[in-house]
């Protein structure tokens, strides 16, 4: 069983390292993305 | 003259080659100190994983794998590759974002005291002058067995070709050959790996024969290992053993001057994400099948006497010579790449971290940069001949020390409004002696903490806890500064040239490739071992 659970660890803790990355970005992106929307009303305003 | 020995100096020329020629490029400072800041995710990554990866990585830890430490390298690897993945997003992309050309000038900037840059300047010299010494003696001790030179003749062709790139080209010299180094081992091993293999009836029949192998080691098959090879006693304190030292890398990976430092070189904050992401697989994936070799030497020879040479062996007595030498190479290669990033960085600290130096021009600048480097290298060789590179006290100083002693005033700097100046710089201090002295207690067996400071009181914990600590005390007893907040809030704010939606993308299919190298690995782990081995298929 522990065996079991140290395969599910090691890929675990890489495939986590990469949702973490694009959960981050991904909102980092969106506010960015919001941003430059509020920028271009303003100017078109 | 044998084959091995002319695949050592013709991989040493093509470093020197190659190195040297990166200098003619060298036209100022920042091409000297950060590869000009427009490293690629391929250079990056090269120089991350090759100059964390020394020749211990080829013989110490495989040696510990040879002994039934195979689970417990592991699990230590997969934490570390987390911070190769977090540290470019909690502080890497900060780092470089504040357009210094070292870690020490960061610290100063940001907490707008050079006390503090001064600080972090003279605890890199020393963590990482000690490391260069362990990797100079390493490659000297490894080429002296590869060539029958003396001692003395190995160190300084070792020497002499890590230093005359990175004297005269800088980190420009250092990225490519460290890129180069890391191709050269990881297509070794990647070759190697069939032939070991198949020695002992291929990658599928490995499982089974360690299974009726009655020469291998206690637990080498089970989830924690050999317990006595980690200093533990039962089952949890092995897997504390390893759950614990992954902590300690993968804080060491996201912030030290050798690893994270190499942001500074990075085209873009985007580049440090990917590149993090290459070095975060292959230190999972790579070390893997770079561990599944050694152990597979168990059934061929099962009774080394030095384990540490197990993939020497290998490369002598399993594959053919054309293959071996280019293992071999590929060991030295990884030592070298070490030692040309810590004199690189101890170089840099000791020309500008020190004292506030006023060059009249650029060109005198790098002049003293290179005449400064030149001699630090020399002092290095000098302290390597004298054999202090095996010194155990010294090896204290050259392990994760740095770690302990910056992540609080790092992290800090980017998460924490209220961490001022002088709470930065007591935390680095109080991490570096709260490191050091338990250290010195434990390494000299000094009851009863020898037996006392281990897994999550480990010395390096014990240094973090005091470095917070501090941290607080110095903060609340003298506050933040109009001026440390001002340039907080300016690091805060995403430069527009990296504000590119197809950037993004691009970020996020390695974050894609991330997550699927996790499940392959799983899987692999799943079917190639953990249910076979519970007799559940």
């Amino acid at each position: 069983m522990g065996e079991i659970i140290f395969s599910v660890c090691i890929g675990g803790f890489l495939a986590v390292a990469g949702i973490l990355m694009n959960v981050v970005l991904r909102r980092e992106e969106k506010q960015l993305r919001e941003k430059n929307e509020l920028l271009e009303k303003s100017d078109n305003e | 003259m044998s084959i091995f020995l002319i695949g050592v100096i013709v991989s040493i020329l093509a470093y020197l080659v190659v190195g040297l020629y990166a200098g003619r490029s060298v036209k100022d400072v920042n091409d000297y100190y950060v590869s000009g800041r427009n490293a690629p995710t391929l250079l990056i990554s090269g120089t991350l994983f090759a100059s964390m990866l020394s020749v211990n990585g080829f013989m110490g830890d495989q040696g510990f794998c040879y002994t039934g430490n195979i689970t417990s390298l592991v699990l230590l690897n997969s934490l570390c590759a987390v911070g190769y993945v977090v540290g470019p997003l909690v502080f890497g992309r900060y780092l470089r974002r504040s357009e210094c050309t070292t870690m020490p000038e960061f610290f100063g900037t940001r907490y707008n005291d050079f006390r503090n840059r001064r600080l972090a300047g003279i605890i890199t010299i020393i963590s990482l002058t000690a490391y260069l010494l362990a990797s100079i003696t390493g490659v000297g001790i490894l080429m002296q067995e590869l060539t029958g030179f003396s001692y003395g003749v190995c160190l300084f062709l070792a020497w002499l070709c890590f230093t005359a790139f990175t004297f005269y080209s800088g980190s420009k010299g250092v990225v490519i050959t460290d890129t180069m180094m890391f191709l050269v081992f990881l297509l070794a091993s990647i070759i190697a790996g069939p032939y070991i293999f198949n020695a002992q009836g291929g990658l599928g029949e490995l499982l089974t024969n360690l299974m009726h192998n009655p020469n291998i080691p206690d637990n080498l098959l089970d989830f924690y290992g050999n317990i006595p090879g980690t200093g533990a006693t039962d089952i949890f304190g092995a897997v504390m053993y390893a759950v614990s030292m992954g902590l300690v890398w993968l804080i060491t990976v996201a912030v030290s001057p050798w690893q994270a430092g190499r942001n500074l070189m990075a085209k873009s904050e985007h580049v440090t994400f990917r590149s993090g992401a290459i070095a975060a697989i292959c230190t999972v994936v790579f070390l893997l099948y770079l561990n599944l070799q050694s152990i597979t030497v168990l059934n061929l020879n099962p009774n080394l006497e030095d384990s540490q040479r197990v993939l020497i062996w290998a490369a002598f007595n399993v594959m053919p010579k054309l293959v071996g030498t280019m293992v071999l190479a590929g060991i030295m290669a990884a030592g070298l790449s070490s030692a040309s990033t810590f004199l690189s960085v101890v170089g840099f600290s000791v020309t500008t971290d020190l004292f506030p130096a006023k060059f009249t021009s650029e060109k005198q600048q790098l002049r003293t940069s290179r005449i400064v480097m030149l001699v630090v290298g020399v002092i290095a060789l000098i302290l390597a001949y004298m054999g202090l590179g095996g010194v155990r006290v010294i090896s204290w100083f050259a392990s994760t020390i740095i770690a302990a002693s910056w992540v609080v005033p790092g992290v800090g700097s980017v998460v924490s409004k209220k961490l001022s100046a002088t709470g930065a710089r007591w935390a680095m201090l109080a991490g570096f002696l709260g490191f050091i002295i338990p250290k010195c207690l434990v390494g000299f067996g000094v009851a009863p903490f020898n037996s006392l400071f281990i897994n999550f009181l480990d010395p390096f914990f014990l240094g973090l806890y005091f470095s917070l600590l501090f941290a607080v005390i110095g903060s609340k007893l003298h506050p933040v500064s109009q001026a440390e907040t001002d340039y907080r809030n300016r690091l805060m704010v995403i430069p527009r040239s990296e504000c590119v939606a197809a950037e993004y993308k691009r970020d996020r299919v390695y974050g894609y490739v991330l997550i699927v190298a996790g499940i392959l690995t799983t899987l692999f782990l799943l079917f190639g071992w953990a249910l076979p081995y519970n007799g559940l298929i």
